[in-house]
């Protein structure tokens, strides 16, 4: 069989701290190879399957993640296949930047059971399983029919439906002009190509830049650590930033200051801000003022508050504390390698927010800030969105094939190619649409040009 | 009272029309006892509608009918009047050549060609019954009492199964010019279970040209290029009889405007569902109300007539109104109708009945072509009555049938909608119908289609002769190219790339990186490379295209090769499709209807998802499996 390129996350979302993409098809080991960085270089040509490789993806010159990549020949994977996996370390938003810089590479998203679906076909599993097979084809299809029809009402429907009508006319008009070059209609159309091509192009880009996911996701979570003097602030910014695992990312859509103190925990990008003030702040607290404590406050969506009192809080802090209002915060109990807390005791005092006990200066149970910053906000929007973020990134994909086909209209414009090579890519871009709202094209340019031109003897 | 049998043939061909003569010619000349069956021997091969062949889309399938072994191409190229290459600014896929015929000549010679075609006997008779034994086509009966006895029948009706041409409100059951018509035949069809269509078209009024002041008008010459559409043409000394345009005016709307009561679709008449590229003037004026011209031309209808067709110009609307508003229009001011224009309804039968072979599924030996199969035009019809007449012939000479795919060639992309999705309105071709138009060209043809044609049989020695030299003349283009060195110190080089404004060259570059850039072109690289004459220009052109497109032709190509694939997939034929589980209800439906014999065919049925294929190749992996255990 002939099948395209296929990459997904294999691992269940959630919370578990590995998680591992999966690419099958040919030419996968060749898609790794441009976004795999192994620590000891090795030849993928000449490579042997079934070894692990210890290594990085970078794309752009970006560090996404430490990973472990599989790699397995034909007669040896699941789906009968040239595969690869990566096991990356960051958690599942690291996963996903890896599926989409995949995806931007020239994988299709798999669809659900499609990895089984090959290995059936290729007969690597038995055919006692067709019915299973079935079942999988049938409930992807009901899936995929479902979330397209939701995602097509309302504001995104309409801006995709904008989309759509002003490529099927761009395409019409072209054809026509073609198709009929004796009916004295206006050729000027091979003039506007260009622009509205290009109007395309940017209106695709603010798709794609909706269907990237909310705040969170995009920007990272805005971070503010407040907290008395002394209490190692500075220190727990310090380890943040130098903790091994935190690799600073570019997200696009964000601004410059934002890009450059975002770190990842556990696969969470946070922005830390106001890092500088924070730094600073080795005067007592009085002095920076209560509106700069405010400021930075307002602007977080996560506070980790940071204290050393080993009994329950005190005025200054309580004061700090009556601010927070509705706001996501964590209690960090720093320097547990030098206090014992009375654990329970800290609990109560801080409820209802949650308390971590970590060493900032010693690098201790970081992870468990991590998680339950992990907690705080995955649980209960994105891992039970999963559908949504899946159906998200197959229209985000199919936006950015979209685009790349009329990027080559803008090629062959510049390289001078006659009208007809144009409307070649323009419709690839059109039937790349219809991945998202399942209208086949077939019929529709030549109502268009019917109903819109003057035709005929 | 037993009608008399008055002969026994292999296959009998029902009409004479453009898709007849092409069925009947291509039978007899594979060696089939062929008779065919004309309403009036007059009427062959005539054109009752435009005097032109071509344009964008038809002028490819008149080639590849040509590439075929066919004769729409030598025909219209020995009557021709004029011919212009189309779109030659739009890219070398687009590109496509139409020609004015002097259709009275058309005619006479394709009679001819007929009259004296071995193993073909032509006769006029109108058929009235299709006799069948055990779902066997075996005979036809005419109207004049006998009969003939047939082991194939091929229908090429056109537009004359029960047709009525409708004037303003006049109705005559008729067929095109007023000539007689198949009255009994749909019925017999019926009989057999066949489903009927009724479809509408019309034709605009010829005009004399001694009433036509063409200093008003805009002359519209031919090409000077010696231009053809047979590979076989290599004279070019036809005649060169030009065109003219006009356009109609507020006046010529508001005439039309005010009598649309009287016009057949607006006052209720017509039963029949027209062409959406073939409007009728009135429906273009009340359709596009904004516009204040609309463009026609004048078409001449031969060196030896004064007629003239008014194309753009299609109405059903009474005598007394057509010339009133012609007489609007600049230069038709003191216009004289010779012949109104009138639309014609007919049966036709609906072609999803019909394997991809041209034979219908449920009466072995059965054949339809043409208009019958609810197509319009003079190519579209051509080309199906040659597959039909090839097909009918393979199959009785127990010979593999003969289908195009759809990255063969336009009569692939024709015969394959047909079959698959019908048609609710009379069907045209259009390049845009074709997914791989970059290599469905008018320039390629021959190489797409001559080598099959020629196992076929229906490819001449002499065709075959001209063909293979092309084929080497390429190669040694293609070596020539590679191979050549054009040095940027050669002040020819220099020259040439200085006229044509293109960026001088260091040192040295090969032919085809200098024949990439835009604006050079081959001729004049061989020129430079003193290699002028030594090659045709099609083997030049060929070659040009797949250097100047490479990245396209490449990316197309890569298409058709996963097209083929899904192509290749054969479905049994006694396929239950209730058996498959897990298709949904529609999919069992519309698969069974139209029994697909590939899974690329079943997937472009509509009301068959992308999951049901899935479901489906599922199905027949497990089924292959059982059967092949060991496989």
């Amino acid at each position: 069989m002939d099948f395209p390129l296929i990459a997904a996350i294999a691992t269940p979302e959630g919370t578990g701290g590995i998680a591992i993409i999966r690419v099958s098809g040919e030419g996968s080991w060749a898609l790794i190879e441009k976004i795999f960085q192994a620590k000891k270089p090795f030849s993928l040509k000449t490579a042997a399957g079934f070894r692990l490789h210890y290594g990085h993806i970078v794309d752009g010159g970006k560090v996404y993640d430490e990973v472990l990549l599989a790699l397995m020949k034909e007669n040896q994977s699941y789906t009968r296949e040239e595969m690869a996996e990566i096991q990356c370390h960051g958690g599942f938003l690291a996963a996903r930047r890896i599926l989409e810089l995949l995806l931007v590479h020239g994988a299709q998203l798999a669809q659900p059971g499609e990895f089984t679906k090959r290995a059936f076909f290729n007969g690597r599993i038995d055919l006692s399983q067709a019915e299973a097979v079935i079942e999988t084809i049938r409930a992807m299809d009901e899936k995929d029919l479902d979330f397209s029809l939701t995602r097509l009402k309302g504001d995104k429907g309409r801006s995709f439906l904008k989309i759509r009508d002003d490529l099927v006319a761009l395409i019409a008009e072209t054809e026509a002009v073609i198709d009929f070059p004796e009916d004295g209609l206006d050729d000027t159309v091979a003039n506007t190509i260009h622009q509205r091509v290009f109007a395309l192009i940017e209106a695709m880009e603010r798709e794609i830049r909706k269907a990237e996911e909310g705040k969170i996701y995009r920007q990272g979570i805005a971070t503010a650590i407040l907290g008395k003097t002394n209490v190692g602030k500075s220190s727990l910014m310090n380890a943040l930033l130098s903790e091994e695992r935190a690799i600073v990312t570019d997200i696009p859509g964000t601004t410059r200051d934002v890009i450059e103190d975002t770190v990842l925990l556990k696969g969470i990008p946070l922005k830390i801000r106001d890092t500088a003030g924070i730094r600073e702040t080795e005067d007592p607290i009085e002095k920076i003022g209560v509106d700069k404590t405010r400021e930075a406050m307002e602007k977080a969506d996560l506070i980790l508050f940071v204290t050393d009192q080993d009994d329950g809080f005190d005025a200054e802090e309580r004061e700090i504390m009556a601010d927070f209002g509705s706001k996501k915060v964590i209690v960090v109990c720093n320097k547990s390698d030098l206090i014992l807390y009375d654990e329970d005791k800290m609990k109560r005092a801080a409820a209802p927010y949650p308390v971590v006990f970590l060493s900032a200066k010693e690098k201790q149970n970081l992870e468990t800030l991590g998680e339950t910053i992990q907690a705080l906000f995955m649980a209960g929007e994105i891992t039970q969105n999963s559908d949504e973020w899946v159906g998200n990134l197959r229209h985000k994909e199919a936006f950015l094939r979209a685009k790349s086909h009329l990027k080559e209209v803008l090629r062959s414009q510049k390289q001078h190619m006659p009208l007809d090579f144009q409307v070649i890519d323009l419709r690839a871009a059109l039937e790349t649409l219809g991945e998202i709202d399942g209208v086949t094209v077939s019929m529709e340019i030549l109502d268009r040009i019917f109903s819109e031109f003057c035709i005929g003897k | 009272m037993e009608p008399y049998l008055a002969g026994k043939y292999d296959i009998i061909v029902v009409g004479g029309g453009h898709a007849g003569v092409e069925a009947a010619l291509s039978s007899a000349r594979l060696g089939l006892n062929t008779l065919l069956l004309s309403l009036s021997l007059d009427h062959i091969a005539l054109m009752p509608c435009n005097p032109s062949i071509g344009g964008p889309a038809k002028g490819h399938v008149v080639r590849e009918i040509d590439a075929l072994g066919g004769q729409m191409g030598i025909n219209i190229d020995a009557t021709q009047i004029q011919m212009r290459l189309l779109n030659t600014s739009k890219g070398p896929a687009v590109q496509a050549l139409r020609a004015q015929a002097d259709k009275h000549d058309y005619q006479r010679q394709m009679t001819w060609t007929l009259e004296n075609q071995e193993n073909l006997d032509l006769k006029q008779a109108a058929v009235e019954d299709i006799l069948t034994e055990g779902g066997r086509v075996t005979g036809v009966v005419c109207q004049n009492g006998i009969m003939f006895s047939g082991r194939a029948v091929i229908l090429t009706t056109g537009t004359y199964l029960k047709s009525r041409i409708i004037l303003g409100t006049l109705l005559t059951d008729a067929g095109p010019n007023n000539q007689p018509m198949a009255v009994k035949l749909s019925a017999s069809l019926q009989n057999l279970g066949l489903e009927l269509f009724r479809f509408k078209t019309g034709t605009p009024a010829r005009v004399d040209k001694r009433s036509i002041d063409f200093s008003k008008t805009i002359e519209q010459p031919g090409s000077k290029e010696k231009l053809a559409f047979s590979y076989l043409t290599k004279t070019f000394d036809r005649p060169m009889v030009p065109c003219y345009s006009t356009y109609t005016n507020p006046e010529t709307h508001k005439i039309i405007r005010d009598n649309l009561h009287l016009a057949p679709k607006y006052c209720g008449i017509i039963e029949g569902v027209g062409a959406r590229y073939c409007p009728s003037i009135e429906d273009k004026v009340v359709r596009f109300a904004d516009r204040d011209a609309h463009l026609l031309f004048l078409e001449p209808e031969g060196l030896y007539t004064n007629e003239i067709y008014v194309q753009g110009m299609s109405t059903g609307m009474p005598y007394e109104i057509q010339e009133k508003f012609m007489r609007t229009i600049a230069g038709l001011e003191q216009v004289k109708i010779m012949r109104p224009a009138y639309a014609i309804e007919y049966d036709g039968v609906v072609p999803t009945q019909l394997k991809p072979t041209l034979e219908y599924k449920d009466i072995e030996g059965l054949y339809g072509a043409g208009q019958i199969n609810g197509t319009s035009g003079y190519e579209e019809a051509a080309g199906q009555g040659l597959m039909a007449g090839i097909n009918a012939s393979l199959k009785l000479l127990e010979r593999e049938p003969f289908i195009l795919k759809r990255s063969d060639g336009y009569l692939g992309v024709l015969i394959d909608d047909l079959v698959n999705k019908g048609t609710g309105e009379p069907y045209r071709l259009f390049t845009s119908r074709a997914e791989y138009r970059l290599l469905l060209r008018n320039d390629n043809a021959d190489l797409r289609l001559t080598e099959m044609g020629r196992k076929i049989g229906l490819v001449s020695d002499a065709r075959w002769g001209i063909f293979n030299e092309k084929r080497e003349q390429m190669a040694a283009v293609k070596d020539w190219l590679t191979k050549a060195r054009f040095r940027g110190k050669d002040e020819n080089v220099a020259a040439y790339l200085k006229e044509k404004q293109s960026a001088a060259v260091n040192g040295s570059i090969s032919g085809v990186e200098l024949l990439k850039r835009p604006d050079i072109d081959i001729r004049d690289l061989a020129a430079i490379d003193h290699k002028a004459g030594l090659w045709h220009d099609e083997a030049l052109k060929q070659e040009e295209i797949e250097v100047k497109y490479e990245g396209y032709l490449k990316k197309q190509r890569e298409q058709v090769r996963r097209f083929d694939k899904t192509e290749g997939r054969l479905l049994p034929a006694d396929l239950d499709y209730n058996d498959v589980r897990g298709l949904r209800i529609e999919a069992k439906e519309k698969l069974a209807a139209v029994a697909p014999y590939t899974v690329g065919q079943a997937s472009r049925i509509s009301g068959v998802s992308p999951a049901d294929i899935s479901v489906l190749l599922v199905y027949l992996t497990e089924k292959k499996g059982k059967e092949n255990p060991h496989d």
